[in-house]
């Protein structure tokens, strides 16, 4: 590890490559407990009128466990790669706000708590029950979350967890951009970017433009709830469809805030393990850029059952149909890039292969969506919830895992075992097909999603067991994953600078890099600066040693302490608090000031 | 060093200057609201107003004037996208433009 050790030097790192690890860390925990909710619904789910839940926790596990994978776990393991890998591919010494980027880490953290101390909150608020967990579905319909259907504090958790969240996304959004725009090594020109590091940029825009919509919904719905306000109460002529709107209109830029990282992944692994350039680089770029427009035009293909009218409903139609063909440009573009090329089987490149075919087949079902009448007869069925983790867990999550194994050794300096690693590929591979591909038919054969048991007389019992023994086997196959990570640690091989032959520039440095990156930093003189290319020797490596003393600064205690005060000012508006509303706001204001008098050159 | 297209940054008098501006602005809205005369137009004079203090903030405070203009297009892109889509919202959330229910509607299921 880079720096000093110990749990200070942690607590107040603000070393990207820290910040990184800690993101992977945090976000995969919380991976592992929105799994866990999933195989106690599959368990609930597994045969007709099961009884391993009742109703309600049954609402607070579908909701909890959409809001955590959302969230908590995919979009938090891509800002892994954002914070650990892009400096790198760009040949910065770090990201440009080092301490508002440990302070989005922070409030991420302290968000993900914070929503999650909703399940052993229960006492606290008098409940009756341990369990007070957000239950109106991780869409939050209004008005079911107004305070006359849900007068618990489990909704109050939801939209206060999810505000929070958005600090932390919306600082590390702009970070980011500041970071990518300005701190380019010299000669990275935008068009010589790693396609990695661009579907970050597209990403971090999508992000700075959806949060801010979802936060006026928030805000709406915070002032409906603890002041009485009307925003969403169909009774003092408002309309519920509000809500929907605004949520869609964040909900979808944010299907590709979850996607866009992973096909920048994708674009990485694919063209290092074929031993060629990424297939038409430039029209992936742009293709990414589209999605990243068009991504804002189409959200009301979620409200197609509410009537909008034919026109709307045509408009919307068209262009969901559109964006899949920016999409399918990258598909032919990356299988394009394996054709020919001298291919490397390794883990990587299986996740890789795999997010291909599976993102098909959850682009497909989605362009079945696109379809108005269609899509009545799969609205709020099983259908949708197949599409939905084709696409997020055969496509985000596949991409995440092959970014895993492929940059794992630069960040750890070891390489995770192969043989493990296709262990886990596979009993992924097979347990994700098994778990969701029967969902299509389960949701055709009518059986809506979110109810927690079913009557055998439906006759999906046998594939919803089969959907079940699918989620197991996903279960295992993370299990897997786990103990190779575990094993790594000790067990695996030390990696060199560059073990997979890579083009960017992360592979030019040590295994894990030293604080300071780039002993000098590199001057870029074409897109692929570590292979020959027909112009193009490649870029020597920079010296071992840094020439020159390099200057990198301290850890800071203030961006935490800064962080510290937005759950406290949660937890006043959740317990009616006045005094507490006041502690949080003071601790942010010291956090926040001692932060900014705090010398730079520490 | 400013970089081509960049100016260089305003002295602390301008800001002071915008600033008096901005609060001038703020307070001729409030001010309009209690001027019978403006009440027939009172939203486009309040948006009208809004923009102005709005302009000043991304060009003087955001410094998109002295900044390269690829900020300009980094920001102004977006923005206009964001116009866009709001106005696509407000025609479908009124519904008048969407031809509600007419040719048996868009579906009135679910």
């Amino acid at each position: 590890m880079t720096g000093s050790r110990g749990l200070r030097s942690w607590l107040t790192t603000t070393d990207h490559k820290r910040i990184g690890l800690l993101y992977f860390y945090t976000a995969f925990a919380f991976f592992l407990v929105g799994g866990l909710e999933a195989l106690l619904i599959r368990a609930q789910l597994a045969r007709p009128n099961g009884t391993v839940v009742g109703a309600e926790t049954y609402n607070q596990l579908f909701t909890m466990h959409g809001t955590t994978m959302v969230f908590l776990a995919l979009m938090p393991l891509s800002a892994a790669f954002f914070n650990y890998i892009v400096p790198l591919q760009i040949g910065a010494r770090d990201v440009a706000f080092p301490r508002l980027n440990a302070f989005s880490y922070w409030v991420f953290l302290l968000g993900g708590l914070f929503l999650n101390a909703s399940w052993i909150a229960g006492p606290v608020f008098r409940a009756g029950v341990l369990n007070v967990a957000p239950d109106a579905g991780w869409f939050g319909y209004a008005n079911l979350t107004e305070r006359q259907y849900s007068p618990g504090p489990n909704v109050d958790f939801w939209m206060l967890g999810l505000q929070i969240l958005g600090v932390s996304s919306l600082a590390a959004g702009f970070n980011f951009i500041v970071t990518i725009l300005n701190l380019r090594a010299p000669g990275m020109k935008m068009m010589r970017l790693p396609t990695f590091t661009w579907m970050t940029l597209v990403t971090q825009f999508l992000v700075i433009t959806a949060f801010p919509v979802i936060t006026v919904a928030l805000v709406f719905l915070m002032f409906d709830r603890f002041f009485g306000a009307h925003f969403y109460v169909p009774q003092a002529g408002a309309t519920p469809l509000l809500w929907q709107h605004l949520f869609w209109l964040f909900g979808h830029p944010e299907v590709y805030i979850l996607i866009l990282p992973a096909m920048g992944i994708v674009s990485e692994v694919l063209p290092t393990f074929s031993r060629k350039p990424l297939f038409g680089y430039t029209v992936v770029v742009y293709s990414g850029v589209l999605i990243g427009f068009m991504g804002w035009g189409v959200w009301s293909h979620h409200m197609f059952s509410v009537g909008l009218g034919p026109i709307a409903d045509s408009v919307f139609s068209a262009t969901t149909m559109l964006i899949a063909v920016p999409t399918g440009v990258k598909i032919f573009n990356w299988i394009a890039t394996l054709w020919g090329g001298t291919i490397r089987g390794t883990t990587a490149l299986h996740f890789a292969v795999g997010f291909i075919a599976m993102f098909i087949i959850g682009g497909l079902s989605g362009v079945t969506h696109a379809s108005p009448p269609a899509d009545l007869q799969q609205t709020d069925t099983y259908y949708v919830v197949a599409h939905i983790h084709y696409v997020l867990f055969g496509g985000t999550i596949f991409g995440l895992f092959a970014g895993i194994y492929y940059w794992w050794p630069k960040m750890t300096g070891r390489l995770l075992s192969e043989a493990l690693g296709k262990l886990h590929f596979w009993l992924t591979f097979i347990g994700m097909n098994l778990a969701f591909f029967p969902m299509h038919l389960i949701g055709l054969l009518g059986m809506p999603r979110r109810i927690y048991t079913y009557a055998p007389d439906l006759g999906v019992s046998s594939l919803n067991l089969v959907s079940t023994i699918g989620a197991l086997l996903i279960g295992v196959a993370t299990l897997v994953f786990v103990v190779n990570l575990w094993r790594t640690r000790s067990h695996g091989a030390p990696a060199p600078n560059d073990p997979w032959g890579g083009a960017t520039l992360e592979w030019a440095i040590p295994s894990p890099p030293p604080p300071y990156n780039f002993s000098v930093i590199p001057t870029v003189a074409s897109r692929l600066p570590r292979w020959k290319t027909e112009h193009h020797d490649p870029m020597p490596d920079p010296p071992a040693a840094p020439p020159a003393p390099v200057h990198v600064p301290g850890g800071s205690w203030w961006p935490p302490v800064a962080a510290l005060g937005l759950p406290v000012l949660a937890l006043a508006l959740l317990t009616h608090h006045l005094w507490l509303a006041f502690l949080g706001v003071a601790i942010m204001l010291y956090g926040i000031y001692r932060w900014a008098f705090e010398p730079f050159e520490i | 060093m400013p970089e081509a297209g960049e100016h260089a940054h305003p002295t602390v008098g301008t800001y002071l200057r915008v600033a008096a501006i901005l609060v001038i602005l703020t307070v001729l809205e409030v001010g309009v609201f209690y001027v019978p005369a403006f009440h027939v137009v009172l939203v486009p004079t309040l948006l009208a107003l809004s923009a102005v203090k709005f302009a000043l903030v991304v060009l003087f405070y955001m410094h998109l004037r002295m900044d390269s203009r690829f900020f300009s297009f980094l920001f102004g892109g977006p923005f206009l996208l964001a116009v866009v889509v709001l106005v696509a919202l407000l025609f479908l959330f009124f519904g008048h433009f969407t031809l509600r229910g007419a040719a048996g509607g868009g579906g009135a299921g679910g």
